[in-house]
């Protein structure tokens, strides 16, 4: 009996092309798993220690964070949209509006992180934090 | 005279090779992901709509978990090990960025530490990470 064989079709490019469309599948993974490692938030310029910069009163805008992540200016209570549309409104009338936050120290950070985020939205260019000495005993400025 | 007609060959695209290529640019990428492989700490990142990047050439990577310890590269460091990690880091390179990536229910007292060691070692920029 004659054993006919099987003639394989010579040109194998459909698996060859299914092997590349995994590999560039991979390039991709990849490409953004690498991604991930870019690091993104806010940039600061911090004060020395001990520095001391002279602003008028009229210009200082001094506002508490306290433990629970509620902001104070002048003894009353605000919310963060009502304290962003007033700095908004002085700087516009005072534009070397200067901005201090004094900080709780068990305050979060993601109540910071969201002044913060406030103050780069209004484009305040001078800000400055610092942990309440008051509450701690301890001084340190910030930016 | 009997003209003969060239037998025109059928075009062929190589695929094979356009794989291997494939295969080598996976390698090249997965070693340069490899080369800017980091150990991160497992922290809550916090949130902010208005952020840029503030990736540079040259990093060090200070971690606050939710608790207020602080590591450096996945270690568990003390301040003082941070003082010399950014001490060595920037007499290695000038040019390097400081990046306090802390957990976003972390004290503020835990960050603040290392503003003052920032401050005190004259070191001006600093970027705080969120996402």
């Amino acid at each position: 009996m004659k054993i006919t064989r099987i003639r394989r079709n010579k040109s194998d490019a459909l698996e060859a092309g299914t092997l590349s469309d995994l590999a560039f599948l991979l390039i991709i993974y990849f490409i953004v798993i690498a991604g991930f490692n870019i690091n993104q938030g806010f940039m600061f310029n911090l004060a020395g220690k001990d520095s001391v910069k002279l602003v008028f009163k009229d210009d200082a805008m001094q506002i508490d964070l306290d433990q629970g992540g509620n902001l104070w200016l002048q003894a009353q209570s605000y919310q963060m949209q009502e304290l962003a549309n007033l700095m908004s409104q002085v700087s516009k009338t005072q534009p070397n509006l200067t901005v201090l936050l004094r900080i709780h120290p068990d305050a979060s950070w993601q109540s910071v992180v969201n002044f913060m985020d406030v103050i780069q939205e209004k484009g305040i260019v001078n800000f400055s934090f610092v942990l309440n000495k008051d509450a701690t005993g301890v001084n340190s400025d910030g930016a | 005279m009997k003209i003969k007609r060239s037998q025109q060959r059928k075009p062929l695209i190589p695929i094979n090779a356009m794989s291997d290529i494939g295969f080598l640019l996976l390698i090249f990428i997965m070693l340069v992901s490899l080369i800017n492989y980091r150990v991160e700490v497992k922290i809550d990142y916090p949130e902010a709509q208005n952020i840029k990047r503030t990736q540079e050439t040259y990093n060090l990577e200070l971690w606050i978990d939710e608790s207020g310890s602080y590591f450096i590269d996945g270690k568990a460091s003390t301040l003082g090990d941070i003082e010399k990690a950014i001490v060595v880091a920037y007499a290695q390179q000038p040019a390097t960025r400081v990046h306090v990536i802390s957990d976003r229910k972390t004290a503020y007292r835990h960050v603040a530490a290392i503003v003052e060691i920032l401050q005190l070692l004259q070191h001006r920029q600093v970027s705080f990470v969120v996402k």
